[in-house]
């Protein structure tokens, strides 16, 4: 059993990030209850937004397998809320 | 192996720095074909809700589901995980954005007799982009209204 004091920074900050994405799965895309940020929607319709966020995941993927699973999770989600957000209500 | 500051043909060769780095970093890109790949995916993802809804519907069928399936299977074997991730993410948002097929509230059973659509769409249906394809009555009732 290592200590905190002979873990890596990546063996330190890898459970954390996990945590966080995991987090933000349950807490924002899977009930689709509580609201994003404005920010987040008014960015959505650029294009090279939605590519930094495709960026990300293959990065988070390169990283580290589960981060990348984890990361691919939220960018699904975001993706497809802000899809269906902005998708007239007769087109449903 | 050239050393460093060492000279071919009386000119002095450069090693290390920007285009050492660059030669690295192009040895260990993958191939071409894996790269336009990658590419075309990014982009249907990036771009998944400027994709015609037939490709949608396609994608949400039986076929295309098995399809999809057999897609993401096949990127994950031969190209490696992170192709068959990306390629999951685009088969999921092409499958999400599917027009869900429910049906309509009023679908002329029973006692109430449906008529065609006659004629052309009212302004409501033309401003909502409501594409109707029965109704269930074209007059209706009224009463006085009492105590």
């Amino acid at each position: 059993m290592k200590t905190l004091a002979w873990l890596t920074t990546d063996e330190f900050i890898q459970p954390l990030i996990i945590v966080f994405a995991v987090f933000i799965v349950i807490q924002y895309s899977s009930l689709f209850e509580t609201e994003y940020h404005v920010k987040l929607i008014d960015l959505y319709v650029y294009p090279w937004w939605r590519i930094l966020i495709v960026l990300l995941a293959i990065s988070a993927a390169l990283w580290c397998p589960q981060i990348g699973i984890v990361v691919a999770l939220v960018v699904f989600f975001y993706l497809s809320d802000m899809n269906t957000l902005i998708t007239p209500l007769p087109h449903l | 192996m050239v050393q460093p500051g060492s000279k071919q043909n009386g000119f002095a060769v450069q090693q290390g720095g920007m285009v050492d780095s660059f030669q690295q970093m192009m040895s260990q890109l993958d191939s071409p074909s894996k790269l336009l790949y990658g590419t075309l995916v990014v982009l249907l993802i990036v771009y998944s809700s400027e994709v015609p809804s037939e490709y949608h519907s396609f994608a949400d069928s039986l076929l295309g589901r098995i399809f999809g399936i057999v897609i993401v299977y096949g990127a994950l074997e031969t190209m490696g995980w992170i192709y068959g991730l990306l390629t999951a993410l685009a088969f999921l948002l092409l499958l999400t954005g599917a027009r869900r097929t429910v049906q309509e509230g009023f679908d002329g059973g029973g006692s109430v007799s449906e008529k065609k659509i006659v004629g052309k769409r009212w302004f409501v249906e033309k401003v909502l982009g409501e594409y109707p394809s029965k109704i269930a009555t074209d007059q209706v009732t009224t009463a006085a209204i009492s105590d």
